[in-house]
């Protein structure tokens, strides 16, 4: 079923409950930065440090695993943002706002781009994450998707069917997975 | 001082948390701590004066005796446990209770490294600083209280008293003091369940560990001094 190397999955991995789909999330996590695999998290809920703002949360892993300064990632941070359709302008803007006061679309464009500077091959999410889409979302990920068409998708979902339609899923049993993974060298 | 300690905490976004921290603590806590050593320092030389009726120059050297080893790193863990205590730990434990933390360490950043560790280290320094504050204000205010002689002959006269220990003493006591209040404070943050009631029940409960904590460690301490 895993296949790093091979073309784009879009894996559905569903879970019992919320509790089974974050610890499912959190064991991914960590293995995946055992197997030094880059990797972009799209988890809404608590996705940014509230106690800072947005340029600095993007900063805070790059500098943790790269060691960039923060300077160095600003134009890349504009250039990614720009691809998803913000201006200077609005960039600016963005990245100066605390997580508390960003709206939903800007939020995901935020995520979007947090995942994008980690370089990644492989995007996590949850089902939250394609819930609630709005116009401007929609319109997000349009712009998004060149950017992470290459990537694989493994999305944790603790609901009954598939977050969208208009991908074509492929179910996959959590601890099957799981142990794949554990087994992945 | 603090560029010294800048490069082996790690990560450059360690040293950001390490500087608001001593901003938040060492730095805006500055007024606070100098106002308590000037009523400290009146209190103690009017209390000695009245009731001892000693010299300007001996109630100055009670004053120094007593800030330097006891009173002021108490008054000043007591500033920073009431202040930054129960801000680390109303903190933390509101990270804990969004999800924050659990974001921290599915990106691989260890949440000891980044959020505890430099807290703790500008505690201990924040303590310090404001030890030397609190000092400051006591001599000045005790040398104002005292009628003998002129401000700078009083104060003149119990720094040529002082004692290198002394200092080390205070400086010490009040960097351990803050060691153990952010310890506590963080240790109780990260131990939070995941209810948004949490929140005041552990800020409060900091404050009170904080101070016990102090409290018991102090009187250990003066029991080793007094056995050594």
């Amino acid at each position: 079923m895993m296949n790093l190397q091979g073309a784009p999955q879009r894996l559905l991995l569903p879970c019992r409950d919320v509790d089974a789909k974050n610890q499912a999330l959190d064991a991914v996590c960590a293995r995946l930065h055992q197997l030094k695999q880059g990797f972009g998290l799209l988890a809404l809920r608590g996705a940014l440090l509230s106690n800072i703002n947005v340029a600095e949360n993007l900063w805070l892993s790059v500098n943790w695993h790269r060691q960039h300064a923060a300077d160095s990632i600003l134009l890349g941070l504009q250039q990614r943002l720009a691809s998803l359709g913000y201006d200077e302008q609005a960039s600016e803007r963005l990245l100066k706002a605390r997580p508390a006061h960003l709206s939903t679309t800007d939020l995901r464009a935020v995520l979007l781009v947090r995942a994008l500077l980690m370089e990644p091959r492989i995007l996590l999410a949850d089902n939250d994450w394609f819930a609630g889409v709005l116009f401007a979302d929609r319109d997000l990920m349009q712009r998004a998707e060149p950017l992470i068409a290459h990537c694989h998708w493994w999305v944790f979902s603790d609901d009954v069917g598939a977050p969208t339609h208009e991908v074509d899923w492929t179910s996959c049993e959590l601890s099957v997975f799981l142990n794949e993974l554990n087994n992945e060298s | 001082m603090v560029s010294l300690f800048l490069p082996s905490l790690g990560p450059a976004a360690m040293h950001r948390v390490l500087l608001r921290q001593l901003y938040f603590s060492g730095v805006q806590s500055i007024g606070v701590s100098t106002l308590a050593g000037a009523a400290m320092g009146a209190i103690v030389i009017t209390l000695v004066q009245g009731n001892f009726g000693q010299s300007g120059a001996k109630a100055m050297n009670v004053l120094m005796i007593s800030c330097m080893q006891e009173v002021g790193p108490l008054m000043v863990a007591l500033i920073f446990t009431a202040r930054s205590a129960s801000a680390i730990a109303t903190e933390l434990v509101a990270m804990k209770v969004s999800g924050e933390l659990r974001t921290l360490q599915r990106l691989g950043i260890s949440a000891g490294a980044y959020l505890i560790r430099p807290r703790i280290v500008a505690a201990g320094l924040s303590c310090m600083l404001l030890f030397c504050y609190f000092m400051a204000g006591a001599l000045f205010c005790g040398a104002l209280a005292t009628p003998q002689a002129g401000l700078i002959a009083e104060i003149d006269s119990s720094l040529s008293q002082l004692h290198v220990s002394s200092l080390m003493m205070g400086l010490g006591k009040s960097a351990l003091f803050g060691f153990i209040t952010s310890s506590s404070a963080c240790f109780l943050g990260l131990s939070a369940g995941f209810a948004s009631t949490e929140i005041p029940r552990l800020a409060s409960r900091a404050v009170l560990v904080s101070i016990v904590a102090i409290l018991l460690m102090d009187a250990l301490i003066a029991v080793v001094m007094s056995l050594v």
